[in-house]
């Protein structure tokens, strides 16, 4: 195969794969703005430590019944063994589906 | 398609090596064959800083098969591949950080940890056992740079079965072999891997592929080799 021919392959299997990609969940607009979502539904995150405990605790937009099943939540995922930071991201995402759910 | 992750948690451990080697074996015949025929291998090089598989990629003179995977999102990069009906993708990751680390064994269906036969190897590479026990995800370890002479062999049984207390380890070891080395001495010998430049290391690439392939295909392969042994 010459250099021309491999050059051509390559870049037909580049674009497939780009085309593979583009068809792969939310839009990038989509994902920009659910970027802005999550970041707009965090109100205050602070560390609260003492000398027997340390946790952080975020504030986010909801109800506090919403607040309460995500605590209970929470305490399963941890049980898991569930990365903080996964967590965080999902159980925001959850609080605002629930938050969509309620308003449409 | 089926992703094969190499991670150690610790350097020098042969993880590059390894993915070049078993990536050349996969692609070993894709050059020549006709696109329908070919068997469709990735690479995805997630060791940013040192790129050591993007280097020997690009010194290999920048083949069709492995394909050096572009990344851009890890995650849709490999969905991709997958929708497109790829065969393998072997994933080499960096040696110390676990949240990437963590990343490519989710993603991954399988992960093989190389560990040289050293008390520091074998500590280092419980983190990423951790983290694969606790993602729920099979691996298997191999036993990477094996001085395979006399003199050697009680220390490497005993890498082997302390191992063996942690998880699978495969039967065949990657052997430390001067045609891994031999690129250092010679310029048009850099971009291959040693069983191209040694024919009678093929059979040893083969066997350590037969044996990758099925990590967590089967229970009976991710019973303990200890276990095995003593059955016998």
């Amino acid at each position: 195969m010459n250099r021309q021919d491999l050059e051509a392959e390559r870049a037909a299997i580049q674009a497939e794969l780009n085309k593979a990609k583009a068809s792969l969940g939310p839009s990038a607009a989509a994902r920009r703005k659910r970027g802005k979502e999550l970041k707009e539904a965090v109100v205050n995150s602070r560390r609260l430590r003492s000398s027997d405990r340390s946790e952080t605790v975020i504030s986010f937009r909801g109800s506090q019944a919403l607040k309460d099943r995500l605590a209970l939540k929470r305490s399963a995922s941890r049980a898991g063994g569930e990365r903080f930071n996964e967590w965080m991201e999902r159980i925001i995402e959850a609080a605002l589906d629930a938050e969509q759910r309620d308003m449409s | 398609m089926r992703a094969i992750c190499l991670a150690s948690g610790k350097g020098g451990t042969s993880k590059s090596s390894l993915t070049a080697a078993l990536a050349a074996w996969l692609a070993r015949d894709s050059a020549k064959l006709a696109a329908d025929k070919r068997v469709k291998v990735a690479i995805a090089d997630l060791n940013f800083d040192q790129a050591t598989l993007t280097d020997w990629w690009g010194k290999r003179g920048r083949p069709l098969f492995p394909h050096l995977l572009q990344l851009t999102n890890f995650s849709n990069d490999l969905a991709a591949l997958r929708k497109t009906n790829w065969h393998y993708c072997l994933i080499d990751t960096p040696p110390t950080d676990l949240d990437v680390i963590e990343t490519a064994i989710l993603e991954a269906d399988a992960t093989l940890i190389p560990v040289r036969p050293s008390d520091l190897d074998i500590s280092a590479c419980r983190a990423v056992v951790d983290l694969c026990r606790r993602r729920r995800k099979p691996f298997a370890f191999i036993l990477c740079q094996v001085d395979t002479r006399p003199a050697f062999r009680k220390i490497n049984d005993a890498a082997i079965e302390r191992l063996a207390e942690m998880g699978h380890v495969l039967s065949t070891t990657f052997p430390m072999n001067k045609a891994y080395l031999s690129a250092v001495a010679d310029p048009a010998l850099r971009g291959k891997t040693g069983h191209e430049i040694d024919k009678t290391l093929e059979p040893t690439i083969a066997a350590i592929w037969r044996e990758v392939e099925k990590i967590g295909a089967t229970d009976d392969a991710r019973a303990p080799v200890a276990a095995k042994r003593r059955a016998k």
